[in-house]
């Protein structure tokens, strides 16, 4: 193959990790969250918006994207923890269908919220100078802001996986997803746990925000596709395992680039084909366990 | 140290427990006996919290209970070795152990609880959803032991083992009751459950239909007969 086939293709599958990247810190959140206590939070993907948005005020007042990306996802998540013991941990007993109809409003709240502050006009976040211009890359070029979301992503995920796999916390979180009430019968609150896995979850859902902001552009509505990718991540890569977000992100950002490539109309389609192609395989995703 | 008062308890509108009193002294070990579906399980989740009474009263040491999460329950000095052992799976062995465990000075140590179970410390790096049934077993007592337990809640330790296993887990029980540890003891295995207890209870339907000692039960052809026999 030639430089002029070939490097599109680097590219486009660059393109398709770098947005796996960000599918993947909002659907590991959904995941775990989902997996631990068994609860649907549709509201993921406006927490992710309102980091965006949040990243961009940040970013002008500050003039500083670094601080805003450190920022942002404390606030977020701080706000998740207060939203997590007001809001939400009522509804942990409730059938999924409260969940979903209590976030999916709360998610409404959020986004008009955001559309009242920052307007309904579509705006960027400008690049952090550091990260403009290209990485040469032998036969072809690479943005170095999206190689930068590339490597961020890989780095999160490594960091998050050791948290899971080494750690007490981890080990904890790994039993509650198991079975969280004799977690509770050891003698662990369970409650203060899974409060401060949502606000984590949250905050991860918002630094995704931030990230993207230099890299797709912020409007109306971009909370909704988001969620629903990442629902379709979780979906794919099996419920509660960070390993499944992971792979689900870049199986669903590779298919999601591609589909938007060469069927730009039926992309979506093409990432519920290949959904209903992994379940018919495996029914509970690549990498989850039997519900029971 | 434990006390049972008039405890009713259900699951969802299904009442299950029906007055049920039972007590226990320190370092007494108590049995609860009866046929499937006599509510022991029920009487142990209600103790624990995962299933908290709707009426009743539980008291351990000077607390009451009834109405505390259960982790704070735990935390009282409550161990639990659940029926059905439920290890957690994608933990390892070791992991298993340690996840809950309390220092306490004197206590329960890794080391000590590797040391009643050597076949424990030879998987300890083993994901716990590797192990054979008796294996599972012997990690559900240990997670249990590490929270340095006043009061040891076992039930059904012997559920589904071979003979075999089932004589190592109740040479483990006897060892427990040596060093004068409370506990409770649910179980289906009569000649287990007698060797082990100072005094036992039998339940049928939710309710308490007998108590005494191993010997005054052995001699109670009528309670046998009604509640236990198969
Ligand atoms: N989660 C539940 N929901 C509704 N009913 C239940 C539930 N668990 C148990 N029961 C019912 O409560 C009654 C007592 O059950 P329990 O598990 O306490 O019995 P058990 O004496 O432990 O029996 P086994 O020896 O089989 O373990 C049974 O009739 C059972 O069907
Ligand atoms: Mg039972």
């Amino acid at each position: 193959m030639n430089a002029q086939i070939l490097s599109p293709l680097i590219i486009q599958i660059l393109n398709g990790l770098a947005f796996s990247m960000l599918l993947f810190l909002l659907a590991a959140g959904l995941s775990v969250i989902f997996g631990m206590m068994d609860f649907i939070n549709l509201a993921h993907g406006a927490f992710y918006m309102l980091g965006a948005y949040l990243g961009l005020t940040a970013t002008q007042r500050l003039g500083n994207f670094w601080v805003a990306l450190i920022v942002v996802p404390i606030i977020v998540a701080a706000l998740g923890f207060a939203l997590e013991k007001i809001l939400l941990r009522p509804l942990y007993k409730r059938g999924h269908l409260d969940q979903v109809l209590l976030t999916f409003g709360l998610a409404f709240v959020v986004t008009d919220m955001i559309r009242w502050i920052w307007g309904a006009d579509i705006r960027s976040v400008p690049q952090p100078p550091e990260l403009t211009g290209a990485i040469p890359l032998g036969i072809t070029a690479y943005p170095r802001y999206r190689g930068f979301v590339i490597v961020a992503g890989l780095v999160l995920a490594a960091a998050l996986w050791a948290i899971q796999a080494r750690t007490r916390i981890g080990a904890v979180i790994r039993a509650g997803v198991a079975d969280k009430e004799m977690v509770g019968g050891l003698g662990i609150n369970i409650s203060l746990v899974f409060a401060c896995v949502f606000a984590f979850g949250v905050g991860l859902a918002a630094l995704s925000g931030v990230i993207a902001g230099p890299f797709l552009s912020l409007a109306p509505g971009m909370d909704a596709e988001q969620l629903i990718l990442s629902l379709i991540v979780v979906v794919v890569g099996g419920m509660g395992t960070l390993k499944g977000a992971f792979w689900g992100s870049i199986v669903v950002g590779l298919a999601d680039t591609f589909g938007k490539i060469y069927v730009p109309d039926f992309s979506l389609m093409v990432i519920f084909a290949i959904m209903a192609a992994i379940l018919l395989v495996r029914p509970n995703g690549l990498f989850g366990r039997a519900v029971t | 140290m434990l006390q049972l008062t008039d405890v009713e308890t259900y699951y969802g509108e299904s009442h299950v427990l029906h007055g049920v009193s039972l007590r226990l002294e320190p370092g007494e070990a108590v049995g609860l006996l009866g046929r499937n579906g006599a509510g022991k399980s029920t009487v142990i989740r209600t103790i624990v919290g995962f299933t908290p009474p709707r009426s009743g009263s539980i008291r351990f040491f000077d607390h009451e209970l009834a109405g505390l999460p259960s982790y704070k329950i735990a935390r009282l000095g409550i161990g639990l070795v659940p029926q059905g052992r439920r290890i957690f799976p994608d933990l390892t062995v070791r992991e298993n152990l340690t996840l809950a465990a309390r220092d306490q000075a004197g206590g329960w140590t890794l080391g000590r609880v590797m040391d009643h179970f050597p076949r424990l410390r030879e998987r300890q790096s083993q994901l716990a959803g590797t192990l054979s049934g008796g294996e599972l077993q012997m990690v559900a007592i240990g997670r249990a032991l590490m929270t340095n337990p006043r009061l040891l809640l076992m039930d059904e330790p012997s559920e589904g083992l071979a003979p075999m296993i089932v004589r190592e887990i109740g040479a483990i029980i006897a060892e427990l009751k040596a060093e004068k540890l409370s506990f409770v003891l649910v179980e289906q295995n009569l000649s287990l459950a007698l060797d082990s207890v100072d005094r036992a209870y039998v339940m049928n339907k939710g309710a308490i239909v007998f108590e005494g000692t191993p010997g005054e039960l052995l001699a109670d052809e009528a309670v046998h007969r009604q509640y236990l026999g198969v």
